[in-house]
Order: C-alpha cells, then structure tokens, then sequence
C-alpha cells in the first residue's frame, strides 16, 4: 500500500515537499490530539480524585489523621538519629 | 543620508542557529532551576508530589504548543489588542505541511526562519513560565487544575503577549513605542499578574495564617536545593536573554555593511554591553536580597533573579552601574512588597512569583521608560519613540489584562466547580502520603517474602 506519492529516492527535490505519510490527513490528526489532550486532563481528574477518595476514606477518623502525623514525625526522628 | 537597511544573508543562518543552540543549552537551566528550587522549598510531606505535578506539564506544554500555543504567538501581532487582521501564521498552524517533515520551505519562510530551534525555544518559554506559576500553587491546587492552567498560561495567554509585545512586528511597539528587550514584560509581568489572579481565588495553605492573620513559615525540605536551584535559575535568565538576540544581521548603508547584533525589535545593540549589564544587576540585587534576608535559604539570594528581572526591559541601552543601582532599588521594593502582600492581603504564594515576577517586571519597565524616553523603540520607519507612557500602558496591560484577568476568571470557574483545590485531609497527609504508604506496604511484603524464604532454607537445613 502506497501511503504517498513518494516511492522512490530518484526524483527532483524541488518537485516535492511533503515527505511523511498519509499527506492532506493532517486536519484528522489535529482533531484526534486535541480529543486526546482533552482526554488526558479529565482522566488526570479522575485518577486524582480516585486516588484522594480512598486516602480520605483511610483517614476520615481525625484520630487516624493525628497517629498518622505522629507516625510520620517518628520517622523523620528515626531517620535523623541514624544520619547522626 | 540613506537609512539603514537590515539583512539576513542566507550564510549567516547557520552561525544564527549555532548561537540559538548554545542559548537553549543555557535556557534549560530556567526549567530545571525552577523545578529543583521547588523541591527545595516545599514541605517534605508534598516534594515529591511537586516535582511530578511539575514534570506532568512538559508533556501538555508540547502538545498544546504545537496544536495552537506556537500560532498563536504569529498571528496577533497586528493590533491594537486584538483588532486588525492577523498576522501571516499559516506555516504556524498544525496541519500546515511546514510543521512536519518538509523538504522545500516556502520561500516567505526565511525571514521567520522557521528552525525546530525556534521551536523548542518557544516551548521551553512556555513549559518556563507555567513551571513558576506551578511552584507558587503547589501543595493545595488538583493536578487537573494546574494542567488546564497550563494551557491557558503557556498556550494562550504567554503566546498573546509575545505577539503583542515581544516581537519585531508587535503592535504595542509600534503605537505606544513599547520597548523590551529580554521579555521583563511579556514573560515577567505577565507572569506575576496571572499568579496574582490565580492565588487570588485559592485559598492559603492550611495553617499558613495564625489566629491574628499573621503569616506562618513553612519549614522547608532542604536549603541546599533552594540555593542551588535560585542559582540555576539566574543561569537560566541569561538564556533567555541570549535566545531573545539575533546575533549575526548586516546593517547597511551609504558608508557600508556592519555586522551587528539585533534586539528583538530590530534594534542595534552590544552583546557585550547588554551581558555586563545583566551581570551587575544580578551583583546589585543579590547583595541587597542577603542582606535584607540573611540565612533566609529561599530569599537570600533570589535579589539576583530580581536584579536581572529589573533590568530586562532596558539592558540593552542602560550603562552597567546604573543597572546596578537599578536592581538594587528594585530588589529592595520587592522583598519589601512580598512582606507587605503577604501580610495585607494574605496571599500565599508560595515562591513569591507576584513579586518577584510581577512587580519586578512592573517597576522595569516604568523604569526603563523614563531612562529610555526618546529612544526609537523599533528598526521600523517613523516608529514610536520609548517614553514612560507607552511603556505604562504596556506593563497594564500585560499585568491586569493578559495577567489578572484570565488567571483570576479561570481559577474562578474552576472554583465553582470545585476541582481546584484539595481536601482538607489530603493537605495535613501530604500528597507524598501516596508514596510513602506504598513504599511501607511494598516493604512490608517484601520482609514477608524474605522471612519466608529463610523459614525455608531452615526447613531443608533441618531435613
């Protein structure tokens, strides 16, 4: 399958400018990137909220939250003795 | 006498190109400097969370850059604002066969010299400018939130204000006389206003205020990484100033062809002098910021980015020591109205990027307007010459116009729907909490595997 005009090296330069494939297409493929930009953010959106619904919901007693705190203040202490 | 007539000679091209590279291997420093000072001054619970969230806006700055950022930044140069035709852009556009592997270039192509270079400039601008509006949100704005203001910073917004104001055919230019140089306004100002209208509308970090209103500091994550990164940054400015020259034009005229260096308006200048005078507005901020912020890791040296910020606008026709002084005047107002901002109005901003930015970019270029007045602004014929007012109106509009208003609507839509800030919740976990919980797991399964398999040697031991 041809996807040019392009099918052999020996030709006049100055005939030709487009040398990639599927030439005149390049409407359809702006279309499908800006649809997947679009797509990203609001996947981006998803994940994150997902990610955030299941860390609220580990910590939704403020108890949790305040051991937690504790939690991560020991290991920081931890970690400066051993460099110490 | 005849007037000077510019030319790019076509054997020039490529000693042009090899100085654009050479800028660009300066220039990434600006993005790096940012992202590593970022990590430095954010909280140990969000620094890794911050370098992802910043690194993710690489990807969207290219993509959206190369869809419309890129001919966006051709097409509005006529003006004023955003009357008169557009510009010739239609080698800019995405589905335009320049854009992609071409052997024969249009001929009206050279004198734009569509290079991937310029390109790649062009995005690291871009992926520049969203990285510092990044670091003054971090810690309380969604990842989706900042992506999308990355596209309306980096993609739009940044993209107008280089045509309008930054480019050899900018409208504001040729009817305000509109001058500077190394982008004070249309990077700086515009920068610090869409941040301003941004941090506007989120709320502050939590526990940033203290029950009198007064500001909290943060304990950062390291100041090794601050200091090191607000240096990166200083390297990176003077890309900036370097890839915003055309090094090699010939001026010519009835006495004969001289090889010059051009601004971005067209304009002679001396890359010597115009170095020089970067290099003593960063002495004469840095040594006003460690005094004024001693053994402060975030703000001691951070007058060195403000120094050369402040001078931008006009470092091309100042004299070296009165950059100097400039910068130390500037860098003194500044720290002085981050203080003040903060206090007043109680916005957090997080790397002082209205301040720093905005207003160092504001008072550069009201400043370089009243030194400047009487200069001719551009190379074009009867161009308008530099005065205060023209350059009074350019700084407005890049701040509250191209700035404010678009960061202060969006961040307000995005409000009302609320996907712009995080929880409660997840801001006293930290966003790290992620990482940290599956590293604690994984480790966790880890130790298990291992007791097992030594259960195991014991076990065939014993046998």
């Amino acid at each position: 399958m041809s996807r040019s005009d392009l099918n052999n090296w020996l030709l006049n330069f100055d005939e030709i400018s487009s040398i990639y494939i599927f030439a005149g297409s390049e409407g359809l493929w702006f279309i499908i990137s800006l649809i997947s930009i679009i797509w990203f953010i609001l996947a981006i959106y998803r994940v994150e909220k997902n990610e955030h619904e299941s860390i609220e919901e580990e910590l939704n007693n403020p108890d949790d939250l305040k051991n937690l705190l504790i939690e991560i203040e020991s290991v920081k202490s931890h970690k400066k003795n051993n460099s110490d | 006498m005849k007037m000077n007539e510019l030319s790019l000679n076509p054997s020039n091209y490529i000693f042009n190109d090899l100085f654009l590279l050479i800028s660009i291997l300066f220039l990434v420093f600006l993005p790096f400097g940012v992202i590593i000072r970022t990590y430095g001054i954010s909280r140990e619970k969000f620094s890794i969370s911050s370098l992802i969230i910043l690194f993710l806006s690489l990807p969207v700055i290219i993509i959206t850059s190369y869809l419309f950022g890129w001919a966006i930044s051709f097409a509005f140069s006529n003006g004023p604002g955003i009357t008169g035709s557009f510009s010739s852009f239609y080698f800019s556009l995405p589905w335009n066969s320049n854009m992609g592997p071409t052997l024969n270039l249009n001929s009206d192509l050279l004198s734009y010299k569509i290079t991937p270079l310029k390109f790649i400039t062009f995005v690291i601008f871009s992926w520049s400018i969203v990285l510092f509006l990044g670091s003054s949100l971090l810690e309380r704005i969604r990842i989706g939130a900042f992506l999308i203001l990355v596209i309306i910073l980096g993609s739009v917004f940044w993209p107008i204000a280089l045509s309008w104001s930054w480019s050899n055919s900018g409208w504001m230019s040729k009817i305000f006389g509109y001058h500077d140089a190394f982008g004070s306004g249309a990077f700086h100002t515009l920068l610090g206003g869409f941040a301003l209208g941004v941090l506007s509308q989120i709320s502050s970090r939590l526990g940033k205020f203290n029950d009198f209103q007064k500001p909290r500091t943060f304990p950062i994550n390291s100041s090794f990484h601050t200091i090191i990164g607000n240096f990166l940054i200083m390297f990176g400015l003077l890309g900036l100033f370097l890839s915003s020259l055309l090094i090699s034009f010939d001026i010519k005229n009835e006495t004969g062809v001289y090889m010059n260096a051009l601004n971005i308006f067209g304009t002679p200048i001396s890359l010597s002098g115009s170095m020089f005078n970067l290099f003593l507005a960063l002495s004469g901020g840095m040594i006003i910021s460690s005094i004024l912020k001693f053994r402060n890791s975030q703000f001691m040296f951070s007058g060195g980015i403000i120094g050369i910020i402040s001078v931008s606008s006009g470092a091309d026709y100042y004299f070296p020591l009165q950059s100097f002084i400039i910068a130390m005047i500037v860098t003194f107002i500044t720290l002085k109205s981050y203080v003040y901002i903060e206090e007043r109005y109680r916005i957090d901003d997080k790397s002082a990027i209205i301040t720093t930015h905005g207003f160092a970019g504001f008072w550069g270029l009201i400043i370089s307007g009243i030194l400047l007045w009487g200069y001719p602004s551009s190379s074009h014929e009867n161009s308008v010459f530099i005065n205060p007012f023209g350059q009074f109106a350019g700084a407005l509009i890049l701040f509250w116009i191209l700035g404010f208003i678009p960061g202060y609507l969006s961040a307000k839509i995005l409000k009302f729907f609320n996907i712009l800030e995080i929880s409660s919740t997840v801001q006293i976990a930290g966003q790290d909490i992620t990482f940290t919980r599956d590293k604690y797991l994984n480790n966790q399964e880890l130790i298990e595997a291992e007791n097992e398999i030594i259960s195991n040697l014991k076990r065939t031991k014993n046998e």
